[in-house]
């Protein structure tokens, strides 16, 4: 029996590789934290100003944007529908007054956290971005994708929002007539992400 | 001499006993993104980078493990790679990160890597290793690559994200979901089966 | 914040609508390997929704009040792979000391779950998907059952199919991997039936 297979060995070799390894870990996890809070902060931020259609190139630029208070004014609203509090923004983008909300809603997994867009008096969607999602990869995933939030863009709102089942390949892109093309194999989400915006719709309207 | 023997890695790990169409090891963390070229690429090559430094890592100290923590210091070498992967992939691609989910921890679960440590790295030279680790990676790639390609273009019509097939062209929504992911895989590991019972026939 | 799911409906979801194996690939390896023996399939699928449903309890808890209120989240993998592989011994030891029985029929195959990664995609899709306690432990049943059905099902139509002439490529493996995109298929049938909210 050598040394090698000798318990105290066993342990203190077992103590120090997993000491190491979590070490420089730690190293590299403290290195970059501040960089992944950002973008985590990022994600949402850029979600506001794409639903909102506020242009920006570089991730710097969006935040520069984002903390301005004179253009982006945020608020907490209080909603008589349900006493739920929302984070809305508003700004004045192309000759308009836009106001934009954060709401969560029920995914097929999880949550669904997403922006919608609004012009001054309700009317249309000024357009969606979607913040987070658990959806499957590859079907409800694809709610993130540009030509599913580009259905929104500029849609009358009507009566609210409806959702047809189409093999469009780009969706819906009439946006007079209030409706959306669900992704094909996730109607589920697709049903998600109606409910949610209609109940946007709700909260701005009241 | 090392020329020869790496020229046998190559054959063995590509094509002789390429994981996938011998043992079908590891396809389950890799096999759920394949209906995105993207996705699959950066996957693929997340496991080819833990392969080769934990190959590498495992030679190095393999004179040093006890044989009863042999299995559990292989398991953390393996999870302290993913853990850098998933970090690294946080920090600049956030995206892709998103995208990924929870399949960039299934890494740490991945066949492939567990057992090329355990048959190669546990008795071979560091450097030989991390090239074993390598080419298994690139043989795990070459199997993956394809159905994602032809899944992404049948299903959506476009390749890493552009359109290429005409705009008329109806998406097969088949090609997006889970079945298909394993008739793709069971037609290809057909076609390299029957490619190499010819060749052994010729033989005779 | 929790999302709001019946965790009744959650249970069922996981065995049916998004089979582990079925529709997120979890756990292929064994599944593939072990259903060549239906006895053998039945003893593994006990196995994995037993190791799941502890393994994942113990994950949670771990998660919830050690890694998350000091801030070390980063670690998570490793820690939730070292309780999976920890979970497997002892009850490997507590089995073999209890019933020899048992010890034949289930624990053969508990080293060969450590590696599996539908205990390890479980946790991370609880972690993901912010589920509460209970939640967690009927997401985790949820799976397990459906791991053990399909792998139950999968075993039975090999053993049909056993003398069937396939061509000789697709034999074994691929004539598998067919089956199951198969399986996959009549499992998606499930998804209109009901839906996790």
């Amino acid at each position: 029996m050598n040394l090698k297979e000798s318990k105290l060995y066993t342990v203190i070799f077992t103590f120090i590789i997993s000491f190491a390894f979590i070490v420089i870990l730690a190293f590299i996890n403290s290195m970059t934290r501040e960089k992944i809070a950002i973008n985590s902060d990022l994600f949402m931020i850029k979600a506001v100003l794409n639903a909102m259609k506020i242009d920006y190139s570089t991730d710097q630029e969006a935040y520069k944007k984002f903390k301005d208070d004179a253009f982006l004014r945020k608020t907490v609203k209080k909603s008589k529908l349900n006493n739920n509090e929302y984070s809305i923004y508003r700004a004045f983008v192309n000759n308009e007054n836009i106001t934009s909300i954060i709401n969560t809603g029920q995914g097929l997994w999880g949550e669904i956290t997403m922006v919608t867009a609004f012009d001054e008096n309700i009317d249309k969607i000024i357009g969606v971005d979607i913040i987070s999602q658990n959806e499957t990869p590859g079907l409800g995933g694809r709610i993130g994708e540009k030509w599913f939030k580009d259905q929104f863009t500029d849609e009358k709102i009507g009566n609210g929002i409806k959702m047809t089942l189409s093999d469009r390949k780009y969706g819906d892109t009439d946006h007079n007539n209030s409706s959306f093309d669900a992704i094909t194999g996730a109607t589920r989400t697709s049903e998600r992400i109606l409910f949610i915006i209609n109940d946007s719709i709700k909260i701005m309207k009241n | 001499m090392k020329n020869s023997k790496t020229t046998v890695l190559i054959k063995n790990n590509i094509w002789i006993n390429n994981p996938v169409f011998v043992q079908i090891l590891g396809i389950c963390s890799t096999l759920a993104v394949t209906n995105n070229f993207k996705n699959t690429l950066i996957m693929a090559v997340s496991v080819t980078f833990v392969t080769a430094f934990s190959n590498f890592t495992v030679s190095m100290l393999k004179s040093f493990i006890p044989n009863k923590v042999r299995m559990i210091v292989q398991t953390l070498i393996i999870s302290f790679y993913v853990i850098i992967v998933d970090i690294v992939l946080k920090a600049y691609m956030p995206d892709i990160s998103k995208a990924l989910g929870p399949y960039v921890g299934l890494v740490i679960t991945n066949c492939i890597i567990m057992g090329r440590a355990e048959a190669f790295a546990q008795a071979n030279a560091p450097i030989i290793s991390f090239v074993d680790g390598f080419l298994s990676g690139i043989g795990y790639m070459i199997v993956l690559l394809p159905i994602a390609l032809i899944r992404e273009l049948l299903s959506f019509g476009t390749f890493y994200g552009y359109s290429i097939l005409p705009e008329n062209y109806i998406s097969m929504t088949i090609m997006i979901t889970a079945p298909s992911a394993f008739f793709m895989i069971a037609v290809y590991i057909w076609i390299a089966k029957s490619i190499s019972f010819n060749k052994k026939g010729d033989k005779k | 914040m929790t999302p709001n799911i019946n965790v009744v409906i959650l249970l069922f979801a996981s065995i049916f609508t998004g089979n582990i194996v079925l529709s997120y690939f979890l756990g292929l390896c064994s599944f593939i390997s072990i259903s060549k023996d239906l006895k053998s399939s039945n003893g593994l699928g006990l196995a994995v929704t037993f190791v799941l449903t502890i393994s994942v309890a113990i994950c949670y808890v771990i998660l919830k009040y050690i890694l998350k209120p000091f801030d070390l989240e980063y670690l998570r993998f490793i820690v939730f792979i070292i309780v999976i592989a920890a979970v497997v011994q002892i009850l490997e030891m507590l089995i073999e000391r209890m019933s020899s029985a048992l010890y034949i029929s289930l624990g053969i195959f508990l080293p060969l779950i450590t590696v599996n990664c539908a205990i390890l995609g479980v946790v991370l899709f609880m972690e993901i998907r912010k589920y509460d306690f209970l939640q967690t432990l009927f997401f985790s049943i949820g799976s397990g059952i459906g791991w053990w059905i399909a792998i139950l099902a999968l075993a039975a139509i090999r053993r049909k199919i056993e003398n069937a002439p396939v061509p000789a490529g697709l034999k074994d493996a691929g004539i598998t991997l067919i089956i199951i995109g198969l399986m996959a298929m009549a499992f998606m049938g499930f998804s209109g039936m009901l839906s996790v909210q």
